[in-house]
């Protein structure tokens, strides 16, 4: 058996907007290559608990250790500075927001907005910058011909690609998605989810993806987390979750899906 | 040969001249009076005053007279003359509640210690033109002597409501030295001290606007505050020069505050107070005071931890944009002459037009 | 002198503070220093950075000359020329090497500049980030740690859509290879020349109250890609007037059928070359 390095470790983590409950009380170890479901109902505390771990708010309480190179100890995120959090959130990190709108820039053509972490690497070649991008809107089954078209004008699930080639491009260590296919249609949201499986597992590159989908879960993930009133109910891997569940809102859950 | 635009040094002189002649040549034996403005034009004067940052009624005066009535000019003018002033002290902050009232109201309540006072308002004036002004009055040198008001004492309205704990606290004292705009670049996130001072000296139609603006809709959580309580009146200025070891007064301005009551905030376990809004001028300026109250509420979200979704409560966007003496220059350079960077567009532009018509016409 | 005001309009203590502000902003290259810009009596966006700059450094034996779109007798060289005039009776002077201060609005002198000039900039807006980024809060941090990838987007989208990078004045520089610096509204054509130039640069921007310098001999590189390196604009056309093929020209109209000749923007350097 392979030994896989540990890429975050996350202790007792808890966040509170207020006195009202964001996620409490959360931890996990995640490692290289290792994809992690996130499931819960609305409200369940999953965007928070996403939001945390990728430094985007800073929790109430509770530890993020993260690493970037494996022959370092692991760090912790609310202590490196905010210009080390930012490197990371432009080359080691990405963040797959659910609306794409929030993660592009919407007047900067699909070419531009793949070249912005490009650009990032110290690639200072045009025709190099250019050919990456084109290469990435292949891999995300992009139209090639739109590559100088503006993003304002795509399809939901077109931009959500284009972002997702844009994440990718900079080859992070850690993706986090937030419901990468929340707001499309059912067709739609079967094609990404099978080219983000395709590339995500490519690339081995670690994940961790929110979704209250759990066909999507089961499709694409390795462990899952189940929350629920901002707290996680039952985790483990994500076959054994879903074919023995333990938890009664676990069991709801997944009776709730063997219907549809 | 053809020499361009020779001879600036001309046209300049003769603008200059032309300049002074329009106010010349209107009535030569009627020059305004500096007295006559600061007497029957004073709401201009204030807001010259107010926006030009130096309370000084005849320079303020003296410079509407110099702009030839162009407020936001003669505002301009003022606020250069201002840079030239040494700064001998800072003064203790001002006590308005000590203030020589001759205007005070609230919205909250009916009656308030003290009472109501009205004092000189145009609120209930018929905005009808009034023609017997049109061939100039005989006035009457008679001055209503305002009832001396010197033992009496007005408590802050917004205070009953502090001390019922239902307000939030005001900041009692600034930690370190005030900021000080005059002496120091613009700093973000701005704290209070700095854009009370910016909203102080604004453009009176921009802040006007502004607070418009939230009370409609585009504003942070209430759409509709209270008038606390709004102030007119005299109020003393004193220094505590170091060496003496005690205050002294130095003279007397004319200031209008308002202090604005807005929604309040609170949780389940928080118990709610209402939030605060607060504004003060130089001068007689009671509408500009308001809205600075408005705008000083607003510019709290990011304190508050409300989304911020609004122009108004952008601390960048408000303090940016509210100068008239920065907006007014930067505007009308675009009059200055541009064409070195208008040359480069016209080279590219032909340039782009070729590549593509030529491409055109091979394809 | 006028009446009633300090030599060179600004109080010596007012003129100490910037001239602090300017040494800062010569010991790192580029970086746009805050400084507690004061009211001129002229209006800003007309150049008020750069009078209140060239006000702290002037002594009286300097000689100053002003330009405007590279011309001594614009409108508004002559007013700024007659300011200083005005308030500092120092000598003033066209002829380029003559000076020891010039000031300059869109426009660096053709003829190169020495170690005993100094060069100084009115500059409308300091920020090259500030048209992808209109937070001040944001783009400072966007110096502070070097990240600069959003204008190379820019440069990227223009090649993208145009072909060619478009930018044709305020074109970005890269300074001392730090800081991306904002050249002022000058034509691209200049740039090459604040490279490694001789003389100390100057940058003033009153309305936005900024000071930002580039000491002599510095590197200042305008942006660009390897294969599509950085390019000035040239002419077909030579100077109507003194035949110049080497100099930033102005297209004049001189008839209503639209005809058009090209003459030296810099005034100086047109009768220069007509006089030898
Ligand atoms: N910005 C916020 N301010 C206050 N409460 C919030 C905020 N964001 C989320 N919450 C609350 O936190 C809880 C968890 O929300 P969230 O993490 O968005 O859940 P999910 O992503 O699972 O739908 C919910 O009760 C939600 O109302
Ligand atoms: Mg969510
Ligand atoms: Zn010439």
């Amino acid at each position: 058996m392979i030994i896989k390095d540990k890429i975050l470790e996350v202790k007792n983590l808890t966040h509170y907007y207020g006195e009202q409950v964001g996620c409490e009380d959360i931890s996990f170890d995640l490692y290289q290559g290792e994809i992690l479901g996130i499931v819960g109902e609305s409200g369940s505390g999953k965007s928070t608990l996403l939001k945390c771990l990728s430094g985007q708010i800073s929790p109430s309480q509770g530890i993020i250790n993260f690493c970037i190179d494996q022959n370092q100890p692991l760090q912790d995120l609310c202590k490196i500075s905010e210009q080390k959090k930012r490197a990371l959130m432009r080359k080691e990190w990405g963040i797959v927001q659910q609306n794409p709108r929030d993660g592009l820039r919407l007047r900067v053509s699909a070419g531009g907005n793949i070249a912005e972490r490009i650009i990032n690497e110290e690639i200072k070649n045009y025709s190099n910058i250019r050919h990456k991008a084109l290469d990435w809107m292949d891999k995300t089954e992009m139209e090639k011909s739109r590559i100088d078209d503006f993003p304002l004008n795509f399809s939901g699930g077109m931009q959500q690609r284009l972002q997702i080639s844009k994440i990718l491009s900079s080859n992070p260590k850690l993706v986090y998605m937030d419901e990468p296919t929340g707001g499309l249609d059912v067709s739609v949201q079967a094609k990404l989810l099978d080219t983000i499986t395709i590339i995500v597992r490519d690339l081995n590159v670690s994940m961790i993806i929110v979704s209250h989908d759990l066909a999507v879960v089961k499709f694409l993930t390795d462990k899952l987390l189940v929350m629920k009133s901002g707290m996680v109910v039952e985790s483990g891997l994500t076959d054994r979750v879903l074919d023995d569940p333990q938890h009664s809102y676990t069991q709801l859950l997944t009776s709730s899906i063997l219907q549809v | 040969m053809y020499v361009a635009v020779k001879g600036g040094e001309k046209a300049i002189k003769s603008s200059i001249d032309l300049l002074e002649q329009k106010r010349k040549h209107i009535s030569a034996n009627q020059d305004i009076q500096i007295s006559q403005l600061i007497e029957q034009l004073s709401f201009a004067v204030d807001r010259v005053l107010s926006e030009g940052s130096l309370y000084d009624k005849n320079l303020s005066a003296l410079s509407i007279k110099q702009a030839q009535g162009d407020l936001v000019e003669a505002i301009f003018i003022l606020r250069a003359y201002r840079t030239t002033l040494e700064r001998f002290s800072y003064s203790v902050p001002i006590d308005t509640s000590s203030m020589t009232l001759k205007r005070r109201i609230s919205a909250t309540y009916k009656d308030i210690p003290g009472g109501q006072i009205l004092g000189p308002t145009f609120d209930y004036t018929h905005r009808l033109l009034d023609f017997s002004l049109l061939n100039g009055k005989e006035t009457s040198n008679k001055k209503n002597t305002p009832k001396s008001d010197d033992n009496v004492f007005f408590p802050r309205v917004m205070e009953f409501l502090n001390n019922e704990g239902l307000m939030e606290k005001e900041i009692e004292k600034l930690k370190s030295k005030p900021f000080d705009i005059t002496r120091e670049p613009m700093k973000f996130p701005a704290a209070r001290d700095q854009w009370l001072q910016i909203l102080s000296r604004s453009d009176e139609g921009f802040l006007l606007g502004l607070s418009y603006s939230a009370i409609r809709g585009f504003g942070s959580k209430g759409t509709h505050p209270f008038v606390g309580e709004i102030r007119y009146g005299f109020v003393d200025v004193k220094i505590f020069p170091e060496e003496l070891g005690f205050e002294i007064c130095v003279g007397e301005i004319e200031v209008s505050e308002c202090e604005m009551v807005d929604q309040f905030e609170g949780s389940k376990k928080k118990a709610p107070q209402f939030t605060r809004g607060y504004g003060l001028t130089f001068g007689y300026n009671e509408r500009k005071a308001m809205s600075i109250s408005i705008i000083d509420r607003a510019l709290k979200s990011q304190e508050y931890g409300e989304e911020i979704r609004f122009p108004i409560q952008d601390q960048e966007f408000v303090l940016y944009h509210s100068d008239n003496v920065e907006a007014q220059g930067f505007v009308s350079h675009l009059k200055l002459p541009h064409y070195v960077d208008f040359q480069g567009e016209l080279n590219l532009i032909r340039e782009l037009r070729k590549k593509i018509l030529k491409k055109n016409k091979d394809d | 002198m006028i009446d009633g005001f300090n030599f060179a309009y600004l109080d010596e203590a007012t003129k100490r503070m910037i001239r602090r502000t300017i040494l800062k902003a010569i010991c790192i290259p580029g970086y746009q220093c805050p400084f507690g810009g004061r009211e001129m009596p002229l209006a800003y966006g007309w150049g008020t950075g750069g009078i209140q700059v060239t006000a702290s450094i002037i002594g009286m034996n300097d000689t100053l000359k002003v330009i405007d779109q590279g011309a001594d007798d614009t409108t508004n060289a002559i007013s700024i020329k007659n300011f200083f005039k005005k308030v500092c009776k120092i000598k003033t002077t066209e002829v380029t090497e003559n000076a020891t201060i010039i000031q300059t609005r869109h426009r660096i002198p053709e003829k190169k500049l020495s170690e005993h000039q100094i060069l100084v900039y009115q500059v409308p807006q300091p920020e090259p980030l500030r048209r992808l980024e209109p937070k001040e809060q944001e783009t400072r941090k966007l110096h502070a740690y070097e990240e600069y990838a959003l204008m190379h987007v820019k440069l990227y989208e223009e090649i993208s859509h145009y072909g060619s990078v478009i930018k044709t004045y305020a074109y970005p520089v890269r300074t001392n290879r730090r800081y991306i610096t904002d050249p002022s509204p000058t034509p691209k054509f200049d740039n090459p020349k604040m490279d490694f130039m001789e003389a100390l640069q100057l940058f003033g921007a009153g309305r936005e109250r900024r000071i930002y310098a580039i000491p002599p001999y510095t590197s200042v590189k305008s942006l660009d890609f390897e294969d599509h390196p950085f390019e000035i604009q040239t002419w077909d056309e030579r100077c109507d007037i003194c035949g110049s093929n080497n100099s930033y020209l102005d297209e004049i109209i001189v008839n209503d059928k639209g005809e058009k000749k090209f003459i030296c923007s810099d005034t100086n350097y047109c009768e220069k070359n007509i006089k030898t």
